[in-house]
């Protein structure tokens, strides 16, 4: 956004439906007169830069917040939980970029996630990070390898592990790469910067950013640490505010409650606008609201540590409104703008559908497709797809042992990393999901998937959910489509937090590029971060015996709309996305830990992306270093055609193996919690076999799932 | 057994090695962050990234810096590790021979790797012996060993190599750095200086699971090994004639 452009830009059509015009429509309501040029561009510059931002604060307001001992800052990217002697803080980051930008960007959402835990004075103890690439391979391989290396990159250099990485490609993301980072950092009790402190008329407005734009990303997170951890040590009282994904100054409008505030400005609006912008790059800096005596400690940390602090207004008495000083030429005299018409939207009320509607994706069923004729290639083909591959490559490609607190590596974690605080010994889990195709088929049922595979990854590794975390992104345009959409996904998301009475610690959107000229778009789908905390050792996911009884807890039906299998083998990304459950998966969850806190797992893993046969070859070859490779002898079910036996993937479905005596348990446990049991098979030495359709050697299993991505990125 | 940890200000490589030392092998271990903080040591550790690798080893011409001294102790004799980049940063003191460069192919590599020990007469191997299999990460976009050839039939002629990548069954490759003749470690002609590819103390806490499937945990026979030593001298001289 530039001064310039906008301030010559002419007001919305009347009569359009955009949230943008009702914007003006409330302002020039609020004024009883038309807008000046100078107010409408004020305007926009104060407005949520996108539709994004402009559709997750009011859900944000929705979700679960009446937590002990939870804190969200304004803004919403980042909040802190207290867990055990201390307490967990989670925040979310996010970027967006064309393929063709420099790919120093790459990095910038993770960077921006590191600066939300640094504004609450947390030391990060990790970060999950999900890239989503277009799926045409030649330039992909390199724009996806250029963004890797440049966030591993970033982590060595702040120090930060990274305990899980995925990918996800497809063809629909075009030119666009987003990233999406959720970090969690520790608070040991009475560490980390005053949190309650309540911005007072005369407090100052600073920007505070980790050094020139030129300063590397890794370098300005750790100056911006340090600079704020010497404030916090000198009780320097300050409010700091991470700006990323919001207007910005939301996250000041969302702090200062009825005050009004007063920006200082340099003869024009434009040159005003641009410093601020300068000085708020989220992945490089953030606001801080400080009392008028604590802005000289704050500028001399700033100097101190090679970052620079700018002032750029203060919290005024006289409440409900923006007031813009210093301009003079043409627009001479204190620009004013009621906060009222910068207050969100009402919440989207979206009914949840019901099950028997056609839904959104129309129809893709079974009996029009044709069955494989050769399940042994089928297979092997789903193997190599990206998708499905083996991630070991790309965890390989980031450090996740820094911080010595890596619990379960994530190469064998099962999306779901674990790792151990330093201070308290307290065990942490976390769990990126997010599937972009069913989000496009459905978005309610999309983002709600996405949090029930969260807490589904979680459930296995023997952790109970205990917030969630999330980034989303809604789609291209501004129109009424775009937006009903969006508002469907969030209620989605909404109604699953709800469902297992989950607060949402933080909620982010994208930004893309600071000084793009246009916004770039997006699909529409979340990307949810679920935490948990265990008190044992994790369940682990591959199979550990020969003899042991494989067993397959919750329903198949024969869904294969939004599928891997649809997608690669029909070429079809068509249909309903499977259904989702949330009291089969209340139930499902409950079963599991249960299982796990009486021992009787010897593995669980998550049934998704490839269904169960995805499932049962991931427990064969995902294995962490020195551990034997086992296979399995897995039936066909004779009540559903095998490739929807094999590949739909159903929810709230889960894989485990248990010793032969266990199962006898495992069952009453299964009948209790009313989760469909079926015992399908057992764990095996050397083959892998379902039924009489496939018969594969491990090692070539191993050989064939675990290169794919690398293969397919160039191996580099 | 005290040691002197040299690296980044507040990283999570001094806070990593400092962990490790303290908690799980119950050694005095220090942060050193000027020339004096080494004097006591009875073994410097040195670790980081590449920008303070590249500044750590530029102040070494300065008499008064930290680099200086732990080159000038070392030289005298005193145990020195170099993990990672301060593997790089001991070759680039002349301390060990060859350098440390890019990883072939060029890529960051975070993966638990298999070693053979080759050299057990050395304070850093006193509790293993010639042939044992270790165990340990390497976290690195630049952990590559080269040298030019003469300087690795050295090498080889007089047992200073170390450690060397051996696969483990099954596995098509352990030299993910692509190390000349697949070192992983290296030592100096008086056996007092070692330089590591990769982490010992991402090796050490058998309470991590990566770490107990590994099977023994490596990185702590190596931190008891030089504790021994230690021990061993102590109770065979008076202590300044060590240092």
């Amino acid at each position: 956004m530039r001064g310039g452009d906008l301030a010559s830009r002419s007001a919305p059509e009347a009569g359009s439906a955009s949230p943008a015009s009702e914007s003006l429509a409330r302002l020039e309501r609020a004024l009883g007169r038309a807008s000046t040029t100078a107010e409408r561009t004020f305007l926009q510059w104060l407005s949520p830069p996108s539709a994004e931002v402009r559709r997750l604060a009011p859900v944000r307001a929705l979700l679960r917040s009446d937590v002990d001992g939870l804190s969200r800052r304004p803004g919403g990217e980042v909040g802190t939980i207290r867990l055990g002697a201390g307490r967990l803080a989670i925040a979310v980051g996010s970027r967006l970029h064309v393929a063709s930008d420099d790919e120093s960007e790459a990095p910038a959402g993770l960077a921006q996630s590191l600066v939300a835990l640094a504004s609450v004075g947390a030391a990060p103890v990790g970060a999950q990070i999900v890239v989503y690439a277009a799926g045409s391979w030649g330039r992909t391989s390199a724009v996806t390898g250029a963004a890797l290396r440049a966030m591993s990159e970033l982590a060595v250099r702040a120090g930060v592990p990274l305990l899980g990485s995925s990918l996800h490609f497809a063809p629909e993301y075009g030119d666009s790469v987003i990233t999406d980072a959720i970090a969690i950092g520790w608070l040991p009790e009475g560490a980390g910067i005053e949190e309650e402190r309540v911005p007072a008329p005369g407090d100052l407005v600073v920007a505070l950013a980790g050094g020139p734009p030129d300063v590397p990303r890794s370098d300005a997170v750790v100056r911006l640490r340090r600079i704020l951890a010497d404030l916090a040590r000198d009780r320097v009282p300050v409010l700091a505010l991470p700006v990323g994904g919001a207007s910005l100054l939301g996250p000041v409008l969302g702090a200062i409650g009825s005050h009004g505030l007063r920006l200082d400005g340099g003869g024009d609006i434009g040159s005003v606008q641009a410093t601020v912008a300068r000085g708020l790059d989220p992945s490089r800096g953030l606001v801080l609201v400080v009392p008028p005596d604590a802005a000289v400690h704050v500028e001399a940390a700033a100097a101190d540590r090679g970052g620079r602090s700018s002032s750029l207004g203060a919290i005024e008495a006289e409440g409900d409104r923006v007031r813009l000083t210093g301009l003079g030429g043409r627009e001479s005299g204190d620009l004013l703008l009621p906060i009222a018409v910068l207050r969100e939207r009402p919440a989207p009320a979206h009914e949840r559908p019901e099950p028997d509607d056609a839904g959104e994706g129309g129809e893709l069923r079974l009996d029009q497709l044709p069955e494989p004729d050769d399940y042994e290639r089928t297979l092997r083909q789903l193997l190599r797809t990206p998708n499905l591959a083996s991630r070991r490559w790309l965890h390989e490609r980031f450090d996740s042992y820094a911080g010595a607190a890596t619990l379960l590596h994530p190469a064998c974690g099962a999306g779901a990393s674990i790792l151990r605080l330093r201070d308290g010994g307290e065990r942490v889990a976390l769990a990126l999901s997010g599937n972009p195709r069913f989000s496009a088929l459905d978005p309610y049922v999309g983002f709600g998937i996405a949090v029930c595979e969260g807490i589904r990854s979680l459930a296995t590794r023997g952790a109970r959910a205990t917030a969630l975390a999330a980034t989303a992104r809604f789609g291209r345009g501004d129109d009424a489509d775009t937006t009903a959409r969006a508002e469907k996904g969030l209620a989605g998301l909404r109604d699953a937090a709800r469902a297992f009475g989950l607060p949402c610690i933080a909620l982010g959107t994208g930004t893309s590029r600071s000084d793009a000229e246009e916004p770039v778009g997006f699909p529409l789908f979340p990307t949810v971060g679920c935490i948990g905390s265990l008190e044992r050792d994790p369940v682990t996911p591959w199979f550990k015996h020969a003899g042991d009884v494989v067993l397959l807890l919750g329903r198949s039906r024969e869904e294969i709309g939004g599928s891997e299998f649809a997608a690669i083998v029909h070429g079809s990304t068509e249909g309903n996305p499977p259904w989702i459950d949330f009291e089969a998966e209340r139930s499902l969850q409950e079963l599991l830990l249960t299982a796990a806190e009486r021992g009787l797992l010897r593995s669980a893993r998550s049934l998704a992306g490839g269904g169960l046969a995805l499932a049962v070859v991931e427990s064969c070859c995902a294995l962490p270093e020195g551990v034997e490779a086992l296979g399995a002898h897995i039936r066909i079910d004779e009540g559903m055609r095998p490739d929807a036996w094999l590949f739909a993937e159903s929810e709230a479905r889960v894989l485990v193996s248990v010793r032969r005596e266990s199962v006898a348990a495992m069952r009453e446990l299964a009948d209790t919690a009313s989760v469909p049991f079926a015992a399908i098979g057992e764990v095996a030495a050397g083959m892998l076999e379902f039924g009489e359709l496939i018969s594969l050697e491990l090692e070539e299993l191993r050989k064939t799932w675990g290169d794919a991505l690398g293969e397919a990125l160039g191996a580099g | 057994m005290r040691w002197a940890v040299v690296a980044p200000e507040d990283s999570a490589f001094e806070a990593d090695l400092l962990s490790v030392l303290r908690s799980v092998m119950q050694h005095r271990a220090e942060p050193a962050r000027a020339a004096g903080d080494v004097d006591l040591a009875d073994c410097v550790v040195l670790a980081g990234d590449a920008p303070w690798r590249e500044s750590f080893v530029a102040e070494a011409s300065c008499e008064e810096s930290l680099a200086h001294a732990v080159a000038k102790r070392a030289r005298r004799g005193a145990l020195t590790l170099g993990i990672g980049e301060g593997f790089a940063a001991l070759c680039a003191l002349d301390l060990l021979p060859g350098e440390i460069v890019s990883n072939e192919p060029e890529a960051f590599v975070c993966a638990m790797t298999t070693m053979r020990v080759e050299n057990a007469a050395n304070p850093w191997a006193q509790r293993a012996t010639v042939g044992d299999v270790w165990r340990m990460p390497l976290r690195t976009a630049a952990g590559r060993y080269r040298a030019e050839e003469a300087v690795l039939e050295r090498l080889d002629r007089d047992g200073q190599v170390f450690l060397r990548f051996v696969p483990s069954p099954g596995e098509a490759r352990a030299n993910r750095v692509g190390s000349d003749r697949d070192i992983a470690g290296i030592l100096n002609p008086g056996r007092n200086v070692l330089g590591l590819a990769v982490h010992p103390e991402h090796a050490a806490d058998s309470t991590l699971l990566h770490v107990q499937w590994s099977g023994a945990p490596s990185g702590q026979r190596l931190f008891q090994s030089v504790a021994g030593w230690v021990e061993e001298l102590l109770h065979q001289a008076p202590v300044d004639s060590q240092r």
